[in-house]
């Protein structure tokens, strides 16, 4: 049963068990706070989402036996509570923006601010931090403090995360994420009032896979992560939604960059996949697009050339093989890329071998709170999966290699978007020994780069537009944060170019949204889908039961 | 150094575990305890209160120093708490705590060269009927005043 009340005159709505906080939120009816966050238990210790509670007014009196009206009960006291801790009621009236509330707040703040050092033009946090937000929208202009105030220490928790002890405004929830996240519970606070701060166990660090997001759950400046640290003020960063590709888990991020170049990853949240986390890992996976040795230009036989060039010799080189072709795609590639993938072998000969390339599997790992690491280190498992089907997938490169030791195959495509993949000695025996190889990779020293005839530079996912679909068989988007190197371009274009040399020739290259359309109406996976339905949070596919489960 | 409980005080502390409805509730006697034991709570003992009763050892450390009344390692043999809330204020707490600070040379969480006196201002400790009072380790000295220090530290240096 729904509970109604209202927040500020409007109906709102909530479930049974829920406060006042959220419903607020949900409800776009603005309510500061800190110490609150969606993900970890209620604290409430913050004080900072005051709002006047009025609960509703209870029954008017029925005459008792003789008649007579007994005295009318009290009108319902109105109170100022903590909205985040306050359990919501039928007919209770909450009221955000009275006076005093807004009173109550400046008070809340002026305390909050004793201590702080506005140490704001050289804090990592200022631009995203609540207490500069609230304090603009909620506090005074000016402090009333002239006490000595109280400073803290600043140190090192651990390899990832450094405390700056009197920003900290102890509101816990690096302390509950620990607790309840990670179940490692490395965080403490410790002593008591104003002389409180987070610190750790002496030797024993804050140390565990996802120990940065306590820089994320921080509000304020207090806790800052090493990798970020000094690196740059947020303002002038560039946002993008996209995606981590470490794990086939694929969880929502938002990539900053500046003067392109990918300056720090931050997980966004989805409930459907990585709620509000994610693992160091892959936050640091975006130090990649800058890895040394980035294929930057187009080669024929050694031989420096344009892309178009390039291009032409890839096609006239595959179609000379006479059918005697084979390809292997990497996990790593979108959907887009491995469905033109497929369209180009398919051009070539009707039953050229596909296989797949893949990153080794990691371990597993599972959080207390829920949240998981997958085994599988390659975002798109589940797309190949759906678009070039569980034989390809599964002993495609295998059947590849028989092909081409059998004589049946003497021209190869490769393409990929993997820093390192594993490949096995016989495949790397192959590629070396091959005569026709057509490569579009991102490393020079990708094994398949190496022994490349023709070598086109492609990109990563940080680089270009296009879908993967996860380990649970939602599709979601990647899109391009920085442009790529060099000559690099997008095997999405690259190989769409290839295939316009077929005759009678073409010039038309879609974009990804134009490629993946021409894949919803030929794959039941992802029928009828398009980017704007994919959106920002993704949505499953179409036939969740074949694409999922890798 | 390690810290481990001693056979009697460990059946102790297991059948006291038995008596809440968490293991981790009993953080607080579990810590005195050990203060019992080696006369200061060390990180040491910390931990082993930790792996007794399966929390985090931050989290000890967060509880042990959120409490003035534990003692801390290089804590002087008699810990004078001088009381500075509000009715030992009005009767002079402020002269009682300066009196021990000149006669002993210390200042507020500071313990002497001897080991024998840390000093340190708390708040109530719930003797404002005999204000101003002071509790030196287990024992409170009531209706003291800058007067009376002098003598109370001379029987403090006498007493074992």
């Amino acid at each position: 049963m729904p509970i109604n009340f209202t927040i500020d005159g409007k109906q709102v709505q909530g479930e049974k068990g829920e406060t006042v906080l959220p419903v607020a939120l949900r409800n776009n009816i603005d309510v500061p706070y800190f110490c609150y966050h969606p993900g970890l238990s209620l604290s409430g210790n913050c004080r900072m989402c005051l709002v006047r509670v009025t609960p509703a007014a209870p029954p008017p009196p029925k005459p008792g036996p003789d008649g007579k009206l007994p005295p009318a009960p009290p009108p319902p006291r109105s109170m100022l509570a903590i909205s985040c801790m306050t359990q919501i009621a039928d007919g209770m009236t909450v009221d955000t923006k009275t006076p005093d509330v807004l009173r109550a707040r400046e008070g809340v703040m002026e305390f909050e601010l004793i201590n702080h050092p506005l140490d704001c033009p050289t804090c990592d946090q200022a631009g995203e931090c609540f207490l500069q937000d609230h304090s603009y929208q909620h506090g005074r202009s000016h402090g009333r403090f002239y006490e000595e105030r109280q400073m803290k220490h600043t140190k090192s928790l651990g390899p990832t995360i450094s405390i700056w002890g009197s920003r900290c405004i102890v509101c816990s929830r690096c302390v509950r994420f620990t607790d309840e996240i990670t179940g490692t519970g490395e965080l403490c606070i410790v002593n008591r009032s104003d002389h409180s701060v987070v610190d750790v166990f002496p030797g024993k660090p804050l140390d565990n896979a996802l120990s940065m997001c306590a820089e994320d759950v921080c509000p304020v400046g207090a806790l800052i992560s090493e990798d970020f640290k000094f690196k740059a003020r947020v303002w002038f960063m560039k946002e993008q939604k996209t995606l981590c590709a470490g794990c086939s888990v694929g969880c929502n991020v938002v990539a900053e960059q500046v003067n392109e170049e990918i300056a720090r990853l931050k997980p966004r949240e989805n409930l459907a996949v990585n709620d509000w986390w994610m693992c160091d890992a892959g936050r640091l996976s975006y130090k990649q697009h800058a890895l040394p040795g980035r294929l930057v230009e187009a080669r024929v036989d050694g031989k420096a050339v344009t892309r178009a060039e390039a291009v032409l010799a890839a096609w006239q080189r595959l179609s000379a093989a006479g059918g005697a072709v084979a390809g292997l795609v990497s996990l790593w590639n979108t959907n887009e890329e491995m469905f033109l993938f497929r369209r180009l072998m398919k051009l070539l000969s009707a039953v050229a071998p596909m296989g797949t390339l893949e990153k080794s599997h990691g371990e597993r790992k599972q959080f207390k709170g829920g949240f998981v690491i997958e085994g599988d280190r390659n975002p798109n498992r589940a797309g190949a999966r759906a678009i070039l089907g569980d034989v390809a997938l599964e002993v495609g490169a295998t059947a590849v290699r028989k092909a081409f030791e059998a004589g049946t195959v003497n021209a190869l495509l490769v393409v990929s978007g993997a820093p390192e993949l594993a490949i096995s000695p016989e495949i790397e025996a192959m590629l070396a020994r091959v005569k026709t190889l057509v490569v579009l990779d991102v490393l020079e020293s990708s094994s398949a780069a190496k022994y490349a005839k023709v070598r086109l530079p492609a990109t990563m996912h940080w680089e270009q537009d296009g879908t993967f679909v996860n380990v649970d068989g939602r599709v979601q988007r990647v899109r391009p944060v920085i442009q790529p190197p060099g000559d690099a371009a997008p095997a999405l274009e690259l190989l769409q170019e290839i295939v316009n040399r077929h005759p009678p020739g073409g010039s038309g290259v879609l974009s990804g949204d134009g490629v993946f359309r021409q894949l919803g109406a030929e794959i039941e996976a992802f029928r009828e889908l398009t980017y704007r339905e994919v959106g920002d949070l993704g949505v499953p596919a179409r036939t969740a039961a074949q694409a999922v489960k890798a | 150094m390690s810290f481990t409980f001693t056979p009697e005080r460990r059946a102790k502390l297991d059948a006291l575990i038995l008596r809440y409805p968490k293991k981790q509730a009993a953080l607080l006697p579990a810590l005195r305890m050990a203060e019992e034991q080696a006369g200061c709570v060390d990180f040491d003992a910390m931990e082993h209160v930790a792996e007794i009763l399966d929390v985090s050892p931050a989290k000890v450390l967060g509880v042990f120093t959120f409490y003035t009344h534990y003692r801390r390692p290089g804590t002087g043999k008699h810990l004078v708490q001088v009381c500075a809330t509000l009715p030992c204020a009005l009767r002079g707490a402020e002269a009682v705590f300066d009196k021990f600070a000149a006669e002993l040379g210390i200042g507020q969480d500071e313990t002497t060269k001897d080991g024998m006196f840390t000093l340190k201002k708390v708040e109530c400790l719930a003797s404002c009927g005999s204000a101003v009072c002071v509790q030196v380790n287990d024992d409170y000295h009531e209706n003291l005043t800058a007067e009376t220090v002098p003598d109370l530290i001379r029987k403090l240096k006498e007493s074992r």
